[in-house]
């Protein structure tokens, strides 16, 4: 695995996919995984199986929900899709996400004049 | 923060069927993952990929299947509740293979459990649970103790007067008139109840607000004021089925008219734990508040906020001091300023005989665990092997000493469940040994906080059980040895029967010393005899009775009616009965003697009287050991005869003959009495139950009709509080029915309690009796306990040593040698034990001095009949195995190598 590519941070996974759900709709796993993968532009190694454990803990949290239904191209495919506890959860994830991004951003920029 | 939704659901996961066996869930998510890799490989051949690359790109960035699957199961259950379920399951199915010893070590930890957790449930109730009054920890109950004149402390209503005006570390303060007193409901349904007098202060003292209705007003407490009373809610229920319309509703009380003002709540209790089914005021006269040493009263504060009984007890010092100087000079050096709280005044005696009983079911629950730890430990021999496997395949130590924890807790929880049964029984037993004297014993029972504890003691003991097997597990030793009995468990089994021995010795002697205090207590003379009596206690009410002379004129026609009866062999009357001391008393240097100086003041303490009938010796079978007894003339008003008992006349005429000598009472300007007679002394039984020597007493005789003197005068040889005595070979509980009978015809509105004098007196017994039952059946108990345990522990070595045992024989050991090397190697750990019993016996048994009568604390006599009981049940334990021992055949022995 290419040393470049960022590791997925752990609880990062559930704000991706919460928001990748919150954008494009109800999905399957797999295309969850993709779209992650095509956004961050093939940035982040997103080992795919740990997306169903993650997947299923936010189910436990009733912050998505899932049921059967067809793919696009014809497959069988479990589809999720984001609850409204899930959209407040997402509302306050990014919020906590932002900030803490932002004491980052100044805390590297007053290292940086020192 | 949890989330409660996740828990839920994992927890639901968790209990579902297992996944490796395939559930529902498990199909889910093979299909997900199946569709999600069909997905990517469809993906990757649109991307142009064969279909072989396709696939293994796919899995590549899947990441594993099996990984992901046991990631994603662990997330759908909790995975240590999982292993934690497993190993109960298995402790579960291990008992179940073995019923014979999962039930014996649950009996025994239910013996255990039992017996502390009923144990506990009374002391809970008698000494742990708050009092139910607001902020109770800062009730107390003061005044002056002087242990010659009252064994609680009072004051005289003067002083308490003085010190309502005076600083002192109290919120508020109430007194009241000392004792529950009779008072009769005298109307169409004669009823006698249980009276208190108290202050207008004392229920808002107390914290206590009536359920219906008002407390009295500070004017309503006065003597002149028309009369008020509150009732007790049980009174409010039986006699007016809880109707409102009570309120304001005109009692007749001792033939007085009094308003009922109030109800009082469901729940209160009177401090003194006594009945009380109407609250009086307390109306102290103008006499009694202004003249020194009149009134006494009882007083009960609150503190304020913060004040500790320590500084109270600083605070209150130099009043008492006060208090010292206005006190008769007998009395001054005697007295100290008692203040305790109200608990502690409750409790009394009682608190250290519970503790001590706890002690005893503690130790039983220790043998129980002792015994159920060496059952696992010659289990858990049984077992290496597994346990070595289990090791090798990477178990932890901790993971098998959790293995072995989990299995005794499981036997814990078993015991406990039985336990709790067992408990319940036993309270019932509790209070059918002891009605009366232990406080709150009838709410006793299993409620939350004894539930709580039953859990609790049950994981502690299975917990503790498991720790020793648990301890001596070494798997990896058994692997290289392949298989070992060797030293450390066999030293850590010798070390619990030791223990064993030392703890059923103390049960044992213990019981022997409560016994032996029953026994003496039983069999010490009492100086009367009280078979063949009937009792029956009457108070002609102040109103009812007001007439000079209606009083004699009752008990008379009471007595003729009596004496007329067939069947009856005697009647008499008096105004207190012995074993428990007079009405009344007054001190010793107020009695002259004539023709001798009169005693110095302050001397000779206090010196109680009797006024009684000519039959009253005869009937309680008192010897007249000089002189004579009353007779009919000696009731005639202008008589004087006086008898003495035994230990009064010593002190009046030490070197004289008593009889025909005179002598004036207190106060001094009475008549003087010509003594007739000399009664035998007899002993006291105390409320804790234990014996006192006799004090210095005298009878004077019931006067027939008193004449010219008015009515409610304090007559001294007036009869209205009295107990009349019927001796009879008939059934008690017919003659108490013809007593019963005679009352109601003369008096039907007059209550009476009726009793034969032996139940009066087995009720002051109660407390030696529940004592000494109950540590027996502990003991007992433990005894058994202990001698299984010796024979555990030795069956389990000899069954370890068969092979040495074996070639021992093979060599030429004699049978005989070897039951005498088995029974050696128990009997030393036997004697090891015994001698650290006697030890910590010895040291046990000194905290018991309250509680014993008539043998010492650490009696040598009991100490080796206690060593001998051990010894002979420890020999009966060792028998067994060291026979065993005789037996091995040394082939069969040898060929199991």
């Amino acid at each position: 695995m290419p040393r470049s590519k960022a590791d997925v941070l752990q609880g990062t996974l559930d704000l991706m996919v919460l928001k990748t759900l919150d954008t494009i709709g109800p999905m399957h796993g797999y295309g969850i995984a993709r779209r992650i993968e095509q956004v961050s532009e093939n940035l982040l190694a997103l080992n795919q199986g740990t997306l169903y454990p993650a997947l299923l803990r936010l189910e436990q949290r009733r912050w998505i929900s899932s049921r059967w239904g067809t793919s696009e191209n014809n497959r069988r495919a479990k589809f999720y899709s984001i609850t409204a506890a899930g959209r407040k959860q997402l509302a306050a994830e990014r919020k906590s996400w932002e900030r803490m991004a932002s004491v980052i951003a100044r805390l590297l920029a007053g290292a940086e004049e020192a | 923060m949890p989330h409660w939704g996740e828990l839920w659901d994992r927890l639901r996961g968790t209990f579902r069927r297992a996944p490796e066996s395939g559930g529902r869930s498990e199909r889910e998510m093979d299909a997900e993952l199946h569709s999600h890799l069909e997905l990517a490989i469809a993906d990757n051949v649109r991307r142009g990929m064969t279909a072989g690359e396709a696939r293994r790109a796919a899995l590549l960035s899947l990441g594993g299947i099996e990984q992901t699957k046991q990631a994603w199961r662990d997330q759908r259950s909790l995975p240590w509740l999982e292993n934690f379920a497993g190993d109960i399951r298995y402790g579960w199915r291990l008992a179940a293979r073995n019923p014979g010893f999962a039930l014996a070590a649950v009996v025994a930890l239910a013996l255990g459990i039992g017996a502390n957790t009923a144990i506990f449930s009374v002391l809970d109730k008698a000494l742990l649970r708050p009092l139910p009054y607001p902020h109770a920890g800062r009730l107390v109950f003061f005044g002056m103790l002087i242990p010659s004149a009252d064994s609680r402390p009072f004051l005289f209503a003067s002083s308490y007067v003085d010190l309502r005006d005076q600083q002192t570390p109290f919120e508020s303060m109430a007194s009241w008139r000392p004792g529950i007193g009779g008072c009769d409901l005298t109307e169409s349904r004669p009823l006698r109840l249980g009276c208190a007098r108290v202050e207008s202060t004392f229920l808002p003292t107390f914290g206590v607000a009536p359920l219906l209705g008002r407390n009295f007003t500070a004017s309503e407490d006065l003597p002149e004021a028309r009369r008020v009373c509150l009732i007790s809610y049980g009174l409010w229920q039986s006699r007016f089925a809880g109707n409102p319309a009570a309120l304001g509703h005109m009692l007749s009380l001792d033939g007085k008219p009094t308003t009922i003002i109030g109800i009082l709540p469901r729940d209160f209790a009177w401090p003194t734990l006594g009945r009380v089914d109407l609250v009086l005021p307390e109306a102290l006269t103008a006499a009694e508040r202004a003249k020194p040493l009149a009134g006494v009263v009882r007083v009960y504060a609150r503190l304020k906020p913060g004040v500790s009984i320590e500084a109270a007890r600083a605070q209150l010092e130099p009043t008492s001091q006060t208090w010292r100087r206005a006190l008769p000079p007998m009395f001054r050096r005697d007295m100290r300023l008692g203040l305790l709280s109200v608990r502690e005044d409750q409790v009394g005696s009682i608190r250290r005989a519970l503790w001590a009983l706890f002690g005893a079911a503690l130790a039983l629950l220790l043998l129980a665990v002792a015994n159920v730890a060496n059952l696992l430990l010659a289990r858990g021999a049984a077992r290496e092997r597994e346990f070595a496997v289990r090791a090798a395949l990477g178990a932890s130590r901790w993971r098998l000493a959790r293995l072995q924890l989990i299995e005794s807790s499981l036997l814990g929880v078993g015991g406990g469940i039985v336990g709790a049964g067992l408990t319940y029984l036993l309270l019932r037993l509790f209070v059918a040994l002891a009605p009366a004297g232990i406080p709150r014993i009838r709410q006793a029972g299993l409620d939350a906080p004894v539930l709580l504890f039953v859990v609790a003691a049950s994981l502690l003991a299975g917990l503790l059980c498991g720790l020793a097997p648990a301890l001596a597990a070494r798997p990896s030793r058994a692997m290289f040895a392949g298989r070992s009995l060797g030293p450390p468990r066999g030293r850590l089994g010798a070390a619990l029967v030791v223990g064993q021995v030392a703890t059923s010795l103390v049960l044992v002697a213990g019981a022997g010393l409560f016994v032996d205090t029953l026994r003496n207590i039983e069999s010490v003379p009492l100086g009367m005899d009280a078979s063949k009596v009937i009792t029956a206690e009457i108070t002609l009410g102040r109103e009812a009775y007001r007439q000079a002379g209606a009083t004699s004129q009752f008990f008379d026609r009471l007595q003729t009616k009596l004496r007329g009866l067939p069947g009856i062999a005697g009647v008499a009357l008096g105004d207190s009965l012995p074993p428990t001391g007079g009405e009344h008393a007054h001190p010793f240097y107020g009695i002259r003697v004539e023709g001798r100086p009169p005693f110095e003041k302050g001397t000779g303490g206090l010196v109680g009287w009797r006024i009684v009938t000519p039959g009253y010796f005869q009937m309680l079978g008192i010897p007249v050991l000089e002189g004579r007894g009353f007779v009919a003339s000696d009731q005639e008003p202008e008589s004087n005869a006086i008898v003495l008992n035994q230990k009064l006349a010593a002190r009046l005429f030490p070197d004289q003959q008593p009889i025909g000598g005179h002598v004036q009472l207190s106060p001094p300007s009475g008549p003087w009495y010509e003594v007739v007679g000399v009664a035998g002394d007899v002993k006291y039984v105390e409320n804790s139950g234990l014996v006192a020597p006799a004090s210095p007493e005298y009878y004077l005789a019931v006067k027939n009709a008193p004449a010219s003197e008015p009515a409610g005068a304090d007559a001294r040889n007036e009869l209205r509080h009295a107990f009349l005595l019927v001796r009879s070979p008939l059934a008690a509980a017919g003659i108490e029915r013809l007593v019963r009978g005679e009352i109601a015809s003369l008096d039907p509105t007059l209550p009476a309690s009726i009793s034969t004098l032996e139940s009066r007196i087995e009720l002051l017994r109660v407390q030696p009796r529940f004592n000494a039952a109950l540590i027996s059946l502990f003991a007992a108990l433990g005894l058994l306990l202990a001698a299984l345990g010796i024979y555990g522990v030795l069956s389990f070595l000899v069954a370890g040593r068969t092979q040495e045992l074996g070639v021992r024989m093979a060599l030429g050991a004699m049978p005989q040698g070897l039951v005498g090397m088995v029974l050696w190697g128990g009997l030393r750990l036997v004697l090891a034990g015994l001698a650290a019993g006697v030890g910590l016996g010895l040291a046990v048994a000194r905290l018991l001095k309250g509680l014993l009568y008539g043998v010492s604390a650490g009696d040598p006599k009991i100490f080796a009949v206690a060593a001998l009981v051990l010894l002979a049940a420890a020999l009966a334990a060792c028998a067994i195995p060291a026979r065993r021992a005789a037996r091995i055949d040394p082939v069969a022995a040898l060929r199991n190598e």
